[in-house]
């Protein structure tokens, strides 16, 4: 064998020129082969073999010391970099609750929003061979991103060409409709135009506060701050209700931020809040308190409608607000809620309670006469007046003109300690229970140390402070017979199934005075209103009023101010069978009079009729004038009205915020403004009459700042 | 002859194998999820698993001999595959590298193959000068003979198979029965070889500085290395548990491939890839054996060979995951996802059972056994 192959006969190598082979095997050296050279070469190799073998395993030995000493020994370094990308210590706070009205309607909600997060790592790769794909991805991206969420393209595409960047941050607080709309555009693209595209975005929630009624009760609502808190008003003190509870565990994240969590962590869900609130009554209130602003040029104003009987607040205004959903331009000042935390001097609104005492001590009847001194009167060294001097005049005209010199005498002759102990017993420096945050008591001067003309100022309300709160309290006092019920707002709490955990039934606070001295009273109040009176500007027509008009010296770094007055006006409606008391409050009027029957009258009237309508309490068609308007004066269409008002179906809420606008047709304007109002909708309304069309169709869910037409006839 | 069936390697392969599909699927499920199919790599891979058991079994039960005859032929197509990777068109690159050959959806890496067809005709030729393999005409042939191959692959640029080409030919030089001198040559050339082509190219020499601090270049080179360790320290003695791995999360880009190990040690924890390790360590063991055993210097020469890349391919991939190493791009053989490497590696096994089947009985001092004439007759040339 050797021999043929080792060496080709020489005659046919002569006979072709050049074979590449042939030539090699002349250049390489003899072969060896055989047994005995077989055996040296094989022993030789099969101890290199050995050795080749031994340096294999040697370091496989090596990976097995080095996978042990990475994988078993602590590294603090390792542990930590873990820590941050794939784990991270969490609160997680279960959803918070609602707050809702007393009908249920929300208030305030949770609602999830998204933020929307690029991984441009893809866009940079190669395009896959036979798949759709385009020069410049990044570009096109960019492009529909800056479509969709208004920002500029150039910004996005220098943003995701930054190398190294695997999370870009493109948008936050997107809505779960704008997220979908922005994913399955970019789905598309990437299906059409580069496939690319598929997998380079990615979004995170992050649980929101919104609240319905946008501006609507915002002060007392308040705000919840970023880290979940209760910031303001309500969702402040009652935040260990609403929050949901914290559990504490580890998250997991993938690389682009996503949760992974192996056993489902629930955080059990906050309580929901059942409010005393009525909204439509909130609604209404707001509106009059808006235009009272509009009209008086006020500081601010604000109102509390409170039921009587109950003493639960139907409507607590505050103004000025802002809407809680504004996010990033959200002012402090526009939460402060002053119907709570505003303690003013009230002025002449004291002087029914000073009455109610002194009728209630039997020292005179409402028919007792009072001497006015004419409209001065000296107390001490300092003079009181009077604004329409009056002489010798019943106790009930000492209401109706507002005398604040017949005032004075009442509470002289109550003397301090019963004055001042009435006063306490309607409410005033006493905390209302409301436990509303930065709520004030008011102050008020004690027995013991009360001057004579402190205590003859007190009677018409200054020099003793009194929130918005009290004041309905106080009136409402009146209203429920001489019972104070204690003010409340929180009528429930329910648990996330809608059970309710605990209920807050109304409460008795104190008799204060007979049946016959409130009714009296109020009776007096109900002069008030009459021809002659200081807040004619408050009646309701159909209904009879009580009330009282108040205007008060503003008290401005320790002196009162010349110009500044705090006109208010409490009343109660319906004066014979009383259904709410409301207490309103103008600061610092600055257009027009600032006489609280001429600022406050009009937004109390307008409170008061508007709400009765809503609580179905029909006007009496004996106390209808003459010259009314059409919806009142055609008795036969007036129930109608009221039921339909009554029973105007309320918006609901789509988990993504937005509004499904029911079926208004058949309704009338009023009813079908009252129920899209306050939501932000634009309307546009052809024709007149009752509600024949609406588009879009009922049940469409709309955004604020959608368009809603109503076609009437 | 009696073909007897190694059935360590065999077994070993087998679970190897499966091991690989289980893994890949668990390490390449979620992010295979994200692109619409979650059975994408897994699928695949089985379709790898099906055509390299056939190349195998194929090439089990085909004698040595045949190999030897097609050698040439194996070699061309291997080089022509290497030359389609220059070709637009056909090409297919990846992460800057044109290392792939594209038949509609199926892409091939030849110079998984090269390997493979190297050692072959090196082989081939070393047995025929089995006897005179310490002369340096021998050594600079068997030097030429890998060259051109070598050259294709460096161009794509793949720095990691051609370092374990020319360290195969090296390793099959010495057990053919280099010198000592000419080992610590060669030694010294391929180092400073090695050396040169690392400084050529920016991103082989950040790399290597990235390897020695990878803390350094936390985002950009040292990426892999440092989510590798992680992972791997978070697998722990026993491991997260099968599918748990969070490094597959993105956190190591792609991970069924190169850094499958650190997904594996991750989810199932130190003491099983202890045992992945020592079924590596038995299969060189086996196929050492094997080379022991072949009937002549070819079967010996290239089993050793094939045995120790499957056997340093194994080693480097997971020294490259434990950051022993600097990154070369090498995948763990039977386990990581790769059609090319699947395929030539289980053909390796083919090639390692078929010499396994031949082998012989004889002590290793008294050579192979002699066929034909040579056996019959005393050789003539065993003197000279």
């Amino acid at each position: 064998m050797s021999r043929r192959t080792h060496a080709p006969p020489p005659r046919r190598s002569q006979v072709r020129s050049f074979r590449p082979r042939v030539w090699l095997r002349s250049w390489l050296p003899p072969r060896k082969a055989g047994a005995e050279a077989d055996a040296s070469v094989r022993s030789r190799a099969s101890g290199r073999v050995a050795w080749l073998g031994a340096a294999i395993l040697l370091g496989y030995l090596a990976l097995v010391g080095r996978a042990s000493s990475l994988m078993l020994l602590p590294d603090p370094q390792l542990e930590a970099k873990a820590r941050i990308q794939f784990e991270e210590a969490v609160e997680v706070h279960g959803r918070r609750g609602d707050i809702v009205d007393r009908n249920h309607t929300l208030l305030a909600t949770t609602v999830n929003l998204y933020e929307l997060h690029v991984d441009p790592w893809f866009l940079l790769r190669s395009p896959k061979k036979g798949s759709p794909h385009v020069e410049d991805p990044v570009s096109l991206l960019a492009e529909i991103l800056s479509e969709e969420l208004e920002i500029s393209a150039e910004n996005l595409t220098r943003r995701l060409r930054r190398p190294g960047r695997r999370d870009v941050r493109v948008a936050t607080e997107l809505t779960p409709a704008a997220l979908t709309r922005i994913e399955d555009r970019v789905k598309a693209t990437a299906r059409k135009q580069d496939t690319r595209l598929r997998s380079v975005l990615f979004s995170n929630a992050t649980p929101s506060r919104f609240y319905p009624g946008m501006s609507d009760a915002a002060p007392l609502l308040g705000l919840v701050g970023h880290n979940g808190m209760g910031r303001a008003g309500l969702e402040r003190s009652l935040d260990d209700r609403l929050r949901g509870e914290t559990y504490k565990y580890v998250l997991w994240r993938d690389r682009k931020g996503r949760r992974i969590t192996p056993e489902r962590i629930h955080a059990e869900e906050g309580n929901s809040v059942v409010l005393t609130l009525d909204r439509r009554i909130q609604n209404i209130t707001e509106r009059a308190m808006l235009s009272t602003v509009e009209r008086t040029g006020a500081e601010a104003a604000y109102a509390v409608v409170m039921e009587v009987g109950t003493g639960e607040i139907l409507a607590m205004v505050s103004l000025p607000s802002q809407n809680p959903n504004d996010g990033a331009s959200i002012s402090m000042d526009m939460f402060k809620n002053h119907a709570a935390m505003d303690a003013i001097e009230p002025g002449s609104v004291f002087k029914p309670f000073v009455a109610a005492a002194a009728l209630e001590e039997s020292l005179y009847t409402p028919s007792s006469p009072v001497d006015c001194e004419g409209g001065a009167w000296r107390v001490s060294n300092k003079t009181i007046h009077d604004d329409h001097p009056h002489g010798v005049v019943t106790l009930t005209e000492v209401i109706k003109y507002s005398s604040n010199i017949g005032s004075a005498k009442l509470a002289f002759k109550l003397g301090p300690d019963r004055t001042l102990a009435y006063l306490k017993d309607f409410g005033f420096s006493r905390t209302t229970g409301l436990n509303l945050p930065g709520e004030t008591r008011g102050v008020m001067r004690s027995p013991d140390n009360i001057k004579p003309i402190e205590l003859a100022t007190t009677a018409y309300g200054h020099g003793v402070t009194a929130t918005a709160v009290q004041l309905a309290g106080a009136v409402a006092t009146l209203a429920n017979d001489g019972v104070r019920m204690t003010p409340h707002l929180v009528r429930a709490i329910e648990n996330r199934h809608g059970e309710i955990i605990e209920a807050f039934p109304p409460r008795e606070d104190r008799r204060v005075v007979s049946v016959e001295t409130a009714n009296q009273t109020v009776r007096m109040m109900e002069t008030v209103t009459e021809q002659g009176g200081t807040g004619t500007r408050a009646r309701i027509d159909g209904y009879r009023v009580a009330g009282k008009t108040g205007t008060a010296w503003k008290h401005i770094d320790g002196a009162y101010s010349s110009t500044a007055r705090i006109g208010s006006f409490v009343g109660i409606v319906p004066a014979e069978a009383p259904r709410l008391a409301i207490a309103v409050v103008v600061d610092t009027p600055t257009i027009g009079s600032s006489y609280g029957g001429i600022v406050a009258g009009p937004a109390f009237s307008e409170i008061g009729e508007h709400s009765l309508r809503v609580l179905g309490v029909s006007p009496d068609p004996e106390l209808l004038e003459e010259d009314n308007d059409s919806v009142i004066s055609e008795p036969e269409e007036a129930p109608q009205e009221i039921l339909a008002a009554t029973l105007a179906p309320e918006m609901t809420w789509t988990a993504d915020g937005r509004l499904r606008i029911p079926d208004l047709t058949g309704l009338s304007l009023r009813d079908a403004l009252s129920t899209v109002q306050g939501a932000g909708i634009a309307l546009s309304i052809q024709g007149s009459g009752r509600v024949l069309h609406q588009s879009p169709t009922p049940g469409t869910a709309l955004a604020t700042g959608d368009r809603l037409e109503l076609h009437l006839q | 002859m009696n073909r007897s069936i190694d059935f360590w390697l065999i077994t070993v392969t087998a679970i190897l194998t499966v091991l690989g599909l289980v893994m890949v699927y668990s390490a390449s499920a979620v992010v295979a999820g994200e692109w619409g199919d979650e059975m994408r790599f897994l699928t695949r891979q089985l379709i790898s698993v099906a055509a390299g058991l056939m190349l195998c079994g194929a090439t089990a039960f085909t004698p040595t001999r045949m190999l030897r005859r097609y050698r040439h032929f194996i070699y061309t197509a291997v080089m022509v595959g290497l030359v389609l990777t220059y070709v637009p068109g056909i090409q297919h690159s990846a992460n800057g590298a044109e290392r792939w050959i594209g038949f509609g959806s199926i892409n091939l890496q030849p110079s998984e193959f090269a390997k493979i067809a190297v050692l072959l005709s090196m082989a081939h030729f070393l047995d025929r000068y089995r006897g005179v393999v310490a002369d340096w005409r021998v050594v600079l042939g068997a030097s030429l003979l890998p060259l051109p191959v070598m050259l294709l692959v460096i161009g794509q640029p793949d720095f990691g198979t051609t370092a374990i080409i020319g360290g195969l030919c090296a390793i099959m030089l010495f057990v053919a029965g280099l010198r000592h001198h000419f080992i610590a040559g060669i030694g010294l050339l391929g180092s400073f070889g090695a050396v040169a082509l690392v400084m050529s190219a920016q991103y082989r020499m950040d790399r290597i500085t990235s390897f020695t601090d990878p803390w350094a270049s936390e985002k950009a080179e040292g990426y892999h290395t440092i989510q590798s360790w992680v992972a791997m320290h978070s697998g722990g003695l026993w491991g997260q548990g099968l599918g748990n791995s969070m490094a597959k999360l993105h956190f190591l880009p792609e991970p069924w491939t190169d850094y499958i190990a650190a997904v594996i040690a991750e989810e199932l924890g130190l003491v099983r890839l202890v045992l992945i390790i020592m079924l590596f360590g038995l299969f060189v063991w086996r196929g050492l054996v094997i080379a022991r055993r072949a009937k002549d210097a070819f079967g010996m020469f290239l089993a050793s060979t094939l045995t120790a890349m499957i056997g340093f391919e194994a080693f480097f991939n997971l020294a490259v995951v434990m950051g022993m190493v600097p990154p070369k791009g090498l995948v763990l053989p039977f386990i990581s996802y790769g059609a090319s490497a699947m395929i030539a590696n289980l053909w390796a096994v083919g090639v390692l059972l078929s010499i396994a089947a031949e082998g012989n009985e004889v002590e290793v001092s008294e050579g192979w056994p002699q066929r034909g004439l040579a056996a019959r007759t005393p050789t003539i040339a065993s003197g000279a």
